[in-house]
């Protein structure tokens, strides 16, 4: 096994394989949430996991930094397997090397505490003998970073407009310099025009600091300009994968085509009279448990059954 | 569109404030919004714009702590008698408001789960406001409710009327809460963000179904959202609000393809479009709106905008008419302005637009 940080030439940052996530219901039933979900991603990459409300995509995110106990499979970040029982050392380099942001910027900063306190968090846990001037200026550098001002470090977060708090909560996720930040619908609670800022604020820090992000959203078109590789969820399993462009110019599962053609149209002569596909497992026939994945090109593979693949791609 | 149009709502200089330990906070600032007979009539903008404040005056929806300051709302409508009748709804009793509710006037909002009643079947709802302005009963009632849920696209409904709103789909719930507006063959039906809550997938499944109810009953449609794809899809006029005012206000096509306000250029610029190069950065309006708890001075706007003259920081702009169906308040209009060209960006993207337009076409 490597050192830890020792990631070799080309592999992956992150690698699961076979993820599944389960959860008990009363009544004795299984809900699969996620049901063998494979992906990897790269260092300094964007991988988009996008899908509707219900496909896994946030459980699969909270499985890979270990907020749930996975049910099975295999998780292996920078070099560390993170799937099961995590050893003190293991722990450690995952808490400081990956982090998250929530989608709700209220519900996930503490009302309570100064926001130079909130983002101060990482640095508390995992550097408790630091200097307080030390511990400030990191604190001042990341709040300039993320387009904050110094003099706003003691205000408390119900000072702050929706994106500004998403930006604290961004610093909060950065202190540590991580090495994959995941990013749970981190902008759909915004309104458009902060959207864009904090979008084009996430492109310029990952271009600083080489992070990778794992970009989970529903919302194809924000996704589509973020990220470097995307995979579409539907009901626990990825239906598709590839690169962002593979994707867009490409698609091939019926279900990946009805979210691309749901996206709104900027144009009110195009839109007015475009009627967006509809997509029904059931009725189409769809079971994806009798799919496996078929390679279509270099990195875009589809999950499905050989008739389907060839009735898809036509 | 008709030659004749009829107008069946006339708000002028509406304001609203709301009274909050803080002070007063100035929500809607002087709002003019005509809407005409099957029309959609669209106000876009940011949350806290004053766009569904200024939505809910039109239904007598107030909170204890609302000031209506000024503004009148004249609705215009047939009667029970089949004479044509003129009200002002800003000065109608709680009581004259009931028998326009519904019957006239509906409302959907955007989370289906909280409109809908958990506790009671779906029948039980849809009947609800029947029962309250006609005379249907027993099985004629229930007929006119199958009839509705098979209007909005319910399929199955004799047993979705048994159903409580937990045991359907939020697409589904959706639909019920537009049939349940609809029951009443309302003139004028407002919609506050109705697909903001739903998947994307889902959401134009409804606005498609809302285009279609529209065109098949005839009924107008005020549309409130911040989703300016949305808007392309369903309006007519768009009406694109800003702290409290209506900024600009033309047809579909002319605030898409001929936008004035810097604001308007500043919202159409940040939507990532499909087709957009993934290579340039998005377009951001920098800033956040303003404080409306305290005084505006000049052009709400101006803080923020690159475009921002002295003037728009001292005097507050009139409306500048661009052609008779379309305006914006903004200095940059005043013929004494140097003349200012949209963002470069926004240029050729609405150039693309037009090229993708007439291929549609």
């Amino acid at each position: 096994m490597g050192a830890a940080g020792v990631v070799e030439q080309g592999g992956p940052l992150l690698s699961v394989r076979n993820l599944r996530q389960y959860f008990k219901i009363p009544g004795g039933n299984v809900v699969k949430a996620v049901d063998d979900v494979s992906f990897d991603i790269m260092p300094g990459e964007t991988f988009g996991l996008v899908g509707e409300s219900g496909s896994g995509k946030s459980t699969t995110g909270r499985a890979v930094i270990r907020l749930d106990d996975i049910t099975s499979g295999s998780i292996v970040f920078d070099g560390d397997d993170i799937s099961g029982k995590l050893s003190k050392e293991v722990a450690q380099r995952l808490r400081t090397n990956m982090s998250m942001v929530f989608q709700d910027p209220m519900a996930s900063l503490n009302p309570y505490r100064k926001v130079i306190d909130t983002i101060a968090t990482g640095l508390d846990a995992h550097r408790p003998h630091m200097d307080r001037r030390e511990r400030e200026e990191l604190v001042y550098q990341m709040m300039d970073r993320v387009g904050l001002s110094r003099s706003q470090a003691n205000r408390y977060p119900s000072q702050f407009s929706g994106g500004q708090r998403q930006r604290v909560g961004l610093a909060r996720a950065l202190i540590m310099n991580p090495k994959l930040v995941i990013a749970d619908e981190a902008i759909s609670a915004l309104d458009v025009s902060i959207q864009a800022q904090v979008v084009n604020l996430m492109r310029d820090i990952q271009q600083e600091t080489g992070a990778a992000y794992l970009f989970i959203a529903h919302d194809l078109s924000m996704v589509r300009y973020i990220s470097d590789h995307i995979a579409v969820m539907h009901l626990g399993h990825i239906v598709e994968s590839g690169r962002t462009d593979e994707i867009f110019s490409h698609p091939v599962h019926p279900y990946t085509r009805s979210l691309i053609s749901a996206i709104p149209r900027f144009n009110p002569q195009v839109e007015r009279d475009r009627h967006p596909l509809v997509y029904d497992a059931k009725a189409q026939g769809i079971r994806y448990d009798e799919g496996s994945y078929h390679i279509v090109s270099g990195t875009h593979s589809v999950l499905a059954t050989d008739q389907q693949l060839e009735a898809w791609v036509d | 569109m008709t030659s004749e149009r009829k107008r069946i709502l006339k708000i002028r200089d509406l304001r609203v404030s709301f009274k909050t330990a803080n002070g007063l906070v100035h929500a809607v600032r002087g709002v003019d919004l005509d809407v005409y007979r099957g029309e959609t009539v669209a106000i876009v903008g940011e949350s806290g714009s004053g766009k569904s404040v200024t939505a809910k005056q039109v239904m007598g929806i107030r909170t204890r702590n609302e000031v209506v300051e000024s503004g009148t709302a004249e609705f215009t409508y047939v009667g029970s008698d089949g004479a044509e009748h003129t009200v002002d709804l800003m000065s109608l009793s709680d009581k004259e408001m009931v028998g326009l509710k519904g019957n006239h006037i509906a409302m959907v909002f955007q989370d289906p789960l909280t409109s809908l009643d958990p506790t009671m079947t779906i029948e039980r709802q849809l009947a609800e406001g029947i029962r309250e302005h006609t005379d249907l009963t027993g099985s004629d009632l229930h007929a006119r409710c199958v009839e509705l849920l098979e209007l909005v696209g319910i399929t199955e409904p004799e047993a979705r009327l048994k159903s409580y709103p937990h045991q359907l789909s939020g697409g589904m719930r959706q639909r019920v809460v537009i049939a349940i507006a609809l029951s009443c063959d309302p003139d004028l039906l407002i919609c506050d963000e109705p697909t903001t809550a739903l998947d994307v997938t889902i959401q134009a499944r409804i606005l498609d179904l809302i285009i279609e109810l529209q065109r098949k009953l005839g009924i107008s449609v005020i549309f409130i959202t911040h989703n300016l794809g949305v808007v392309a899809k369903v309006a007519d006029y768009v009406n694109v609000m800003y702290a409290g005012k209506i900024v600009e206000a033309g047809t579909t096509e002319d605030v898409f393809f001929d936008p004035r306000h810097p604001y308007t250029w500043g919202l159409l610029s940040s939507m990532p479009s499909v087709s957009a190069s993934r290579e340039e950065r998005l377009f951001t309006i920098k800033g956040n709106p303003p404080n409306l708890l305290n005084e505006i001075v000049g052009d709400a706007f101006a803080p923020r905008n690159p475009f921002a003259l002295e003037i728009d920081f001292v005097k507050e702009p009139p409306r500048f008419e661009v052609n008779d169906h379309h305006w914006a308040a903004t200095w940059l209009l005043d013929p004494r302005a140097p003349k200012v060209e949209m963002p470069a960006q926004l240029r050729s993207r609405i150039a693309q637009m037009r090229q993708d337009g007439g291929e549609a076409r």
